[in-house]
């Protein structure tokens, strides 16, 4: 009865919240909802690392039985202890030499690294861990909804809010399936319908819009929405942006996509999220040392979050936590192309101006005994406590049983400060109760 | 190779569209007050039976090909769509010298009818090792993806043409791979549309042989020492028994078995074993030593005898040895057994049927579907066989809006729809800005970066940024005109119009919208729809910021006039463009 409850709920709630879109207008940006001004909530920024980003490479042993066995592991595909650059507070590990402005980053404390996080269910496909972590679901599911999806309907966000979802990309991801008020957007500059001859195009565009306002399928939905997104879009100055603290972001997509992020954030809308996608990190050959693939994506990756920190924390200082994740490690030892094959455990990142820094977690070691099935890093951090803290202390919604469907057992780390809400994990008893 | 990898060109080096906006203001739109949306519809509109197929099994309705079908036998619609798709099916005897045509020499393809071996030594790897240009090294990838686009818009076999773009996204390789454009004519010629109708297991040995697949996925370097796990992954969880049949971590002995003694799916340790029957399956070039003693490396598949694995391996409980006598066979048989495994069709027919019917197919079809592909497993014709209960059954014939158009399908039956007559020309720049603008869309044949090809259900698609592009597309290309030849639209749009309208004074905002928008969308226009598109067609100032002075929705347009301030051609293929944006046009 309950699940029924349950389902009848979500489907209300995403008819208002797909709903109440029209006439968006810059400078009605509730302000009840700006990040960190307050609704006690900060801008959350989740970037993805598509294809299995190599922690070992990342987060290299330094020292110690790990660096021995590390060495024995990958005899000709380690960063040698000389090279990882140093870690405040501690030698057991250091950061990839291309790194140096995460290495910065951490050693100001605007760092935290968690240690051996995952899925609890072990996957080494790319496709099922993705779509496990983008739904929220520890397996095999039937959710039909993703888990920022599912972050909006529970956080009480009004219906009518500006763009308060962002995924700067070319593709859609089901982090936020189902959620039409989501903006999947990669290009800005030409988020509108500008290409035609330029007697009638704007005309064109108003038309669709007022064709598709009145909005009785999912698909015409969709369309206004975007439509809608591109008459707000079309007002902001994308090309003569000045980043704070003199910013500089990379010449990269995850520059440019976080440049985006730190724009439409700035821009007087309700941004609440950004889910920020990057690939390449599937490193099953030429994986390099410190040159090559694994090279240049630490580099801009490096880079692009370092100036994104710069740029957010000079006008929106502790309003914003920035978490960073992948869907698996890679294998501990190297294969014949002196590479890396999927694996298992790996660290996450939380970047902001309230983490708690340092390391965290667990590293449960790299002797062929402590590995999972004597090949991958082992998890000893369920990934959901970590985004689980978050969304207690720093996003004010505590319904992470919701959130992460099937979660039921919070673990605090404290990797960031905050005044944590007690958890909620039965969404439907809440319901039940006349929340609305 | 590296799956999912970035794609990026910095902003300085991308092209910009060049227009002439003189003489208009610019504008700024202001969004209206709008209603709230109150419910979904249970229902969407229907088209008649010819408009569905051809959305379904082919690039969109093309005048010619809805001429075509009510010329076949048959009493009714229902007779004649069921002969079409007999000569659909049997299209080696389709007549298809005019897309043939467009794609030789003389229109920019020279690279089309290489060999493989041709192709890896003039555009990879010179015997001579003279260094190749990139844009050389490149030619045969872009010369596809043009000659993808000619095919799906001019081509008579249509279903043959929805099938190959069906296998190449089953059989994903991406064509920015290192070293890629230069072999993938050969991929798209030799793997793909050889074996697009014929059989599944000959496409997926030719696939496993492939050099572009062995660039991709990586197994070219597969030695035993330490086995690259990466396309054995892949061959079990996307191309054949499926994620659906995969059982992660679990013991192999626990694996449950079927009636027939199957294991029932795959776990990690077949993984482990498949990755060791791959080893030394290579190509010529692969390794750096391949040229050693003068040898020119060909491109060609290689079998390196001293990289493999030459102990017993055991997939799906069943034990192979490796034989010098017959290196290829532990692979081969471990082959056959996944591509007569009932899990590998019963995947096989989902993926067809989320393709040609809905997100969700009925268990009903896929069931049918599948029992084809597995009783004829070995049949030279059985994936011809298996889409003739496809397309014959009632779920694909009777169903109508459960799928929409991905972004090229969407953008070539827009084509399609309006007779585009541009012909694609790797050598031309606006064959470049064709693929630059579509490109943002994130539907580019070729161009999904990870082996899963790109999804096929309407939630992905229905990102704004996916939409937007696609319509932005649209808007260019429908209004695009050839600077080569007086300026003259490549759209038939005016002849069409004419022709439909014998007497010239009938041609009105109401009557353009009608004819308009039943030819493209198959139906009439709901309306509120037909009222704003009415609306926008009666406005005669382009110049006027406030209303543009709209005339009465019945008066006659002048089409032959295309002056200051009214530009009533380019209003008019305007409307049609937008008419292609419309949800009902992306409907299938």
């Amino acid at each position: 009865m309950k699940k029924i409850s349950r389902r009848n709920f979500l489907k209300g709630s995403g008819l208002v919240t797909m709903s109440g879109l029209g006439g968006l207008q810059l400078g009605f940006a509730k302000p009840l909802l700006k990040g960190g001004q307050g609704n006690n909530r900060d801008l959350l920024v989740y970037v993805f690392l598509n294809g299995g980003m190599d922690g070992l490479h990342m987060i290299p042993p330094r020292s110690g039985t790990n660096y021995t066995h590390y060495l024995n592991l990958r005899p000709t595909l380690h960063i040698p202890s000389a090279m990882s650059l140093a870690l405040n507070g501690q030698n057991a590990f250091g950061m990839h030499p291309s790194a140096p402005g995460l290495r910065d980053l951490f050693n100001n404390d605007k760092m935290a690294i968690v240690h051996a996080t995952g899925l609890i269910d072990p996957n080494r496909s790319h496709f099922e861990a993705t779509r496990y972590l983008e739904l929220g679901v520890a397996g095999a599911s039937g959710a039909n909804d993703g888990w920022l999806t599912r972050f909006h309907q529970s956080a009480s966000i009004p219906s009518d809010a500006i763009i308060p979802s962002l995924v700067p990309s070319y593709n859609n991801t089901d982090a936020v399936l189902a959620h039409n008020a989501t903006l999947v957007m990669a290009n800005p500059q030409d988020f509108s319908l500008g290409a035609g001859h330029w007697s009638w195009e704007h005309e064109v565009q108003s038309t669709l819009y007022e064709i598709n306002s009145q909005a009785d399928t999912v698909e015409k939905r969709a369309a206004y929405m975007a439509l809608n997104a591109s008459n707000i879009v079309q007002n902001i100055d994308w090309n003569n942006y000045v980043p704070g603290n003199n910013a500089t972001y990379p010449e990269s997509f995850i520059g440019e996509q976080l440049q985006a992020v730190a724009q439409l954030y700035k821009a007087d809308v309700d941004l609440q999220t950004a889910y920020v996608p990057t690939g390449g990190w599937d490193t099953h050959n030429g994986q390099g040392i410190d040159n090559g693939i694994f090279a240049d994506l630490a580099e801009n990756l490096s880079a692009a979050l370092y100036a994104f920190y710069q740029d957010l924390t000079a006008t929106h200082a502790g309003q914003f936590t920035i978490v960073v994740q992948s869907e698996f490690g890679r294998r501990a030892y190297q294969n014949s192309d002196n590479s890396t094959d999927h694996g298992y455990g790996n660290p996450m990142f939380i970047i902001g101006d309230q983490v708690i820094p340092g390391f965290h977690g667990i590293f449960p070691g790299l002797a062929t005994n402590e590995l999972f099935e004597g090949d991958d890093l082992d998890v000893t951090v369920d990934y959901r406590d970590v985004v689980s803290e978050i969304m207690l202390k720093r996003m004010n919604n505590p319904f992470i049983g919701h959130i992460f469907l099937g979660y039921t057992d919070y673990t605090e780390l404290g990797v960031v400060t905050g005044t944590a809400l007690d958890p909620i994990y039965d969404y439907d008893s809440i319901f039940a109760s006349g929340f609305e | 190779m590296h799956i999912f990898k970035t794609k990026y060109t910095p902003k300085s080096k991308r092209p910009s569209l060049k227009k002439d906006k003189q003489g208009k203001k610019n504008k700024r739109y202001v969004p209206m007050a709008s209603t709230a949306p109150k419910r979904l519809k249970a229902v969407i509109p229907t088209p008649n039976l010819v408009h569905r197929v051809l959305n379904k099994m082919a690039f969109g309705v093309s005048s010619d090909d809805i001429a075509h079908i009510e010329s076949l036998p048959g009493a009714n619609n229902q007779a004649k769509v069921l002969a079409y798709i007999d000569e659909q099916l049997d299209y080696t005897h389709i007549d298809d010298s005019y897309t043939d045509s467009l794609l030789t020499a003389s229109n920019g393809f020279t690279t089309l009818n290489k060999t493989r071996q041709q192709l890896y030594q003039e555009h990879i790897r010179r015997p001579d090792e003279a260094p190749i240009d990139w844009v050389d090294h490149i030619r045969p990838g872009r010369e596809t993806s043009a000659a993808t686009f000619i095919r799906a818009l001019y081509s008579k076999r249509q279903l043959f043409e929805m099938m190959v773009d069906f296998w190449h996204n089953h059989f994903n390789v991406y064509l920015d791979t290192d070293g890629v454009p230069g072999i993938f004519v050969h991929y798209d010629r030799d793997v793909i549309r050889a074996n697009a109708m014929g059989n599944f297991r000959n496409m997926a040995y030719a696939v496993t042989q492939s050099t572009s697949m062995m660039m991709y996925l990586g197994n070219a370097l597969n030695h035993f020492e330490a086995p690259n796990e990466n396309f054995a992954r892949e061959l079990l969880e996307l191309h054949t028994l499926g994620a659906e049949n995969y059982l992660g971590h679990m013991n192999h002995n626990d694996v449950p078995v079927d009636d027939e003694g199957r294991k029932v799916g795959y776990v990690e340790r077949d993984v482990y074993y498949l990755a060791r029957a791959l080893t030394g399956w290579s190509y010529d070039g692969a390794h750096w030593s391949d040229d050693t003693g003068g040898h020119a490396p060909t491109g060609l598949f290689m079998f390196r005898e001293d990289w493999h694995y030459d102990g017993i391996s055991r997939v799906l409980g069943q034990y192979f040895e490796y034989s010098t006598e017959d290196p290829l066979s532990d692979f081969n048989a471990i082959l056959d057994i996944l591509a007569e495994h009932p899990g590998t069709a019963k995947f096989l027919a989902r993926k067809m049927c989320r393709r040609f019917i809905s997100d969700n197919p009925p268990q009903s079809i896929v069931n049918q579907v599948a029992d084809v592909l597995h009783e004829n497993w070995t049949a030279s014709d059985q994936i011809q066989q298996a889409m003739e209960v496809l397309l014959k059954s009632d779920e694909f014939l009777n169903t109508w809006g459960e799928k929409i158009k991905r972004p090229f399908e969407r953008s070539i039956s827009a084509m399609r729809g309006i007779g585009f007559n541009y012909n694609f020309n790797p050598d031309q720049g606006d064959t470049n800005t064709h693929r630059w603008l579509f490109a943002e869309s994130g539907g580019y044949p070729f161009d999904w970066t990870s082996p899963n090809g790109y999804p096929d259900v309407k939630a992905h698609w229905l990102g704004s940024s996916a939409q937007m592009m696609t319509w932005r597309y649209i808007q260019w290309f429908s209004q695009e005109r050839d600077g080569e030849n007086a300026n003259v639209p490549f759209n038939d749009i005016l002849n069409m119009t004419t022709a439909a309208f014998p007497n010239a004074n009938d041609i009105t905002p109401s009557s353009l919208v009608t004819f308009w928008y039943e030819h493209l969308c198959g139906v009439a226009p709901e309306d509120h729809t037909r009222d704003r598109l009415q609306y926008f067609m009666s406005l005669q100032n382009s110049d006027d910021n406030s209303d543009g002075n709209p005339g009465g929705i019945n008066d006659s347009i002048d089409i032959t006039d295309n002056g200051w301030p009214g530009y009533n051609q380019e209003r008019l293929m305007a409307l049609v463009g937008m008419i292609c944006m419309t949800t009902e046009f992306g409907y299938r």
